[in-house]
């Protein structure tokens, strides 16, 4: 059954976390049959994009996996062989050049050399007539100085002489270099051509931050469930801690409702109509109700400094599907740093400051109601009083203007015994982060009944 | 392949809509070029009979392709513009109670006349169809197109999963059970507000419809200027161009301009004098509020021209 095409694709994107069923395989080869996306891999890649990936996130995804598995080969070789003709022209031409100047400067040298022994073989010979001329003229007369330049002259040119031979020497191996240097270059070139049309043409850094930690996470999870299946006792180092996945958090979010008839009467109660019409004998007019529409408004406060920089993108994750994946009436965010304390900040860098009473006479009690994230201390450990008392202090005031109040913590139950969270989650209804506890944070919100009473 | 697209309807983008071609209820047709890669996938939903869900920056042609679509293939369009209160069966239909109400009241003191009694008997006959609904009953294929799903409740889309993957629904008040004869041509048009749900986007074939290129944009404005000199055409979409790029590179967090505001601008241009347009266009960039919709790019934009002066 391995040769069923693109499975290996389809594989790694479920794998990467895109919600596909068999179905969407089948619907896959049922429009290969059908005859699309089989021109070219453009096509084949656009045909997986319309079918499999439903947002831009989702792409991004989908193009790395499927470059590394469907290396872009058939529009790679054509190019690649035009490169080489290319770069060999090059070369070549290149080579010709330098043939031609290297051969020009062995010429003349070469016929300096000659030039220059003629002359001194020439030379030598007037030198010697000269001299049998001054001897046959001086007969008569006493014997004059025969020529000695003659010598020196001779000295000279065998110099030169010398001194060309090495520059051609010098020409020589200069020569040499450069045609190892031509050659190294073109082998380097070839190196490079054949390696650059490598399979991930999309560079792994236009996979944004974002989609990794996604893709990570969602994996992670995968990997987890695998692992627990097989060895349960295996223990893994995580660099970042994702307990509950983006879309178990959106599916969370959506209980976090109360539905109220509001607005303006446009519903038709068609059971109050026909009583009315009971009573009245006649229909007068129709009975209208307001829709219902969601009225939970969430304040969404979150810890977001020292001990809780670990858990900024798990923080993140949850503003952020608050704010898109919900049907909450208004979402609100602020976050503040180990306890609010006179002033919340609406912003991570905490520049924009708003008064944390402006912030709280805002809210609608009836409406209302705050979920927390934050350590209370448990991720450095230890008892701190005032921690506890400011934060109980907060607590008052923040129960006297919302409905309902919990608390979710990123730090593991079991530490919270031995910190300042154990003293806190004594008046305030407070979860782990992890899907049960998102699940009972999002029902104490709801007003459902929970097993705790505040102190 | 050739025979299964005979049997199919095939989308070209190629059949274009003469200028001041009106549909019969009188809205003008604009023609309308979209990509090779829209092409295939409007192809590609036809055949597999799935809804094609359409997301890009708003103002890109997203809801036009619907009616590009019905007008190609000359099939009917029926439009279904999702507001926020908007209901998943007002789509399919709506049952008039309070009139079969009224008319049973009528009766009583005899005041309907024979024909009216008539329909008083049959309550199938106040069912109102919606959009979807009378795709539905059409024995012709229709193009349907729900535009702007995200604006409605988080919960509408997974209330039409029943509707879009079967093609059938039930009219609770009657009973009646309705079936499509022929699966209608489905577009959906969404500008990312809200997200939409996992069960919903399954079922959906996704396409992001990208800005035009330069030359594509070019043949936009000729196809729908037929008569504009081609230096204007070509001097408005560079600057144009410009600009968007300009807003880009300065990270705007809104807005960035799209062909509606070129389409837009350009209508407003044509008013005038070709050359005083021309040399407008050298310049300070003539109408700006119809491209930029916010104070801040405005005010981003003057402070940009007065520096490069």
């Amino acid at each position: 059954m391995n040769d069923l095409p693109l499975l290996e694709l389809f594989n790694r994107l479920r794998e990467a976390g895109l919600p596909l069923g068999v179905n969407d395989y089948q619907t896959l080869l049922h429009s290969l049959q059908a005859g699309f996306g089989i021109a070219d891999r453009q096509a084949l890649a656009r045909l997986c994009r319309t079918l499999w990936v439903k947002s831009v996130d989702e792409e991004r995804i989908f193009n790395h996996h499927f470059n590394q598995l469907i290396p872009e080969v058939i529009e790679a070789n054509t190019s690649e062989i035009f490169d080489y003709q290319e770069l060999d022209n090059t070369v070549k031409r290149r080579k010709r050049v330098q043939i031609k100047f290297y051969l020009i400067l062995s010429c003349i040298s070469a016929f300096a050399i000659i030039a220059i022994s003629i002359i001194r073989k020439n030379l030598l010979q007037i030198i010697a007539n000269f001299n049998y001329l001054l001897k046959l003229l001086s007969k008569s007369q006493p014997q004059p100085q025969p020529l000695k330049i003659s010598i020196e002259i001779q000295n000279l040119f065998k110099l030169m002489e010398g001194f060309i031979i090495i520059f051609t020497i010098m020409i020589l191996i200069l020569a040499i270099i450069d045609f190892w240097k031509i050659q190294r270059q073109a082998r380097h070139n070839v190196d490079e051509t054949s390696l650059s049309p490598t399979p991930i043409n999309l560079p792994k850094s236009t996979l944004s931050a974002e989609v990794i930690r996604r893709m990570n996470d969602e994996v992670q999870i995968a990997k987890a469930i695998i692992k627990s299946g097989n060895r349960s006792k295996d223990l893994h180092l995580i660099n970042e801690y994702f307990p509950v996945t983006r879309r178990q958090m959106k599916q969370s979010w959506r209980y976090l409702r109360r539905l109220v008839r509001e607005g303006p009467a446009t519903e038709l109660d068609v059971e109050a109509t026909v009583s009315q019409i009971g009573q009245q004998g006649i229909l007068l007019n129709p009975v209208l109700v307001p829709r219902r529409v969601n009225r939970t408004e969430l304040l969404l406060l979150i810890d977001d400094d020292g001990s809780m920089v670990p858990f900024h993108a798990l923080a993140e994750r949850l503003v952020e599907t608050a704010l898109k994946g919900g049907r909450l009436g208004k979402t609100g965010v602020y976050y503040f740093h180990n306890c609010p304390v006179d002033y919340l900040y609406r912003d991570r860098t905490h520049s924009q400051a708003e008064s944390l009473k402006v912030v709280l006479e805002q809210l609608i009690k009836s409406r209302n109601v705050a979920l927390i994230f934050s350590d209370a201390g448990a991720a450095r450990g230890g008892l701190n009083a005032e921690r506890i008392q400011l934060t109980k202090d907060f607590l008052q005031q923040l129960y006297s203007s919302v409905r309902y109040v919990a608390w979710l913590n990123p730090v593991p139950r079991s530490r919270w015994a031995t910190s300042s969270a154990g003293a806190i989650a004594r008046f305030v209804p407070m979860f782990e982060v992890t899907r049960q506890g998102l699940d009972d944070a999002i029902d104490v919100l709801r007003g459902r009944h929970h097993n705790f009473t505040r102190k | 392949m050739v025979e299964i697209l005979n049997r199919q309807f095939e989308y070209t983008g190629k059949i274009q809509p003469q200028l001041g071609e009106c549909l019969p209820n009188g809205k003008l047709l604009s023609p309308y070029l979209p990509g090779t890669e829209l092409v295939e996938a409007v192809n590609l939903a036809i055949y597999l009979e799935r809804p094609l869900l359409l997301k890009g920056e708003p103002g890109c042609g997203k809801t036009l392709l619907a009616s590009a679509v019905a007008y190609e293939l000359s099939l009917p369009l029926e439009a279904w513009y999702v507001k926020s209160t908007s209901r998943a069966r007002d789509g399919l239909y709506t049952y008039d109670a309070v009139g079969r109400l009224r008319d049973a009241q009528l009766a009583a003191s005899d005041r309907l006349k024979p024909e009216q009694l008539q329909r008083l008997d049959d309550a199938t006959s106040y069912v109102r169809w919606g959009p979807v609904g009378r795709a539905f009953g059409r024995e012709q294929r229709s193009v349907v197109l729900i535009d702007e799903i995200d604006k409605a409740d988080i919960d509408f889309p997974n209330d039409l999963l029943l509707e879009l993957d079967e093609k059938r629904f039930i009219v609770e008040e009657t009973g009646q059970e309705i079936e499509a004869k022929i699966a209608p041509i489905v577009f959906i048009s969404s500008n990312d507000e809200k997200d939409l749900p996992d069960a919903f986007l399954r079922r959906c074939l996704f396409h992001y419809v990208e800005f035009p290129t330069p030359e594509r944009l070019i043949k936009i404005m000729n196809a729908l200027f037929p008569t504009a000199s081609e230096v204007l055409v070509n001097q408005a979409v560079t600057r144009f161009l410009q600009l968007r790029e300009e807003m880009r590179k300065e990270g705007v967090t809104g807005k960035n301009v799209s062909t509606s505001e070129l389409i837009d601008w350009f209508r407003v241009l044509r008013r005038y004098p070709e050359d005083e347009v021309l040399t407008k266009l050298k310049g300070k960039l003539p109408f700006l509020g119809v491209l930029l919709k916010s104070w801040d790019d405005h005010v981003r934009y003057l402070r940009q021209a007065k520096s490069s002066e």
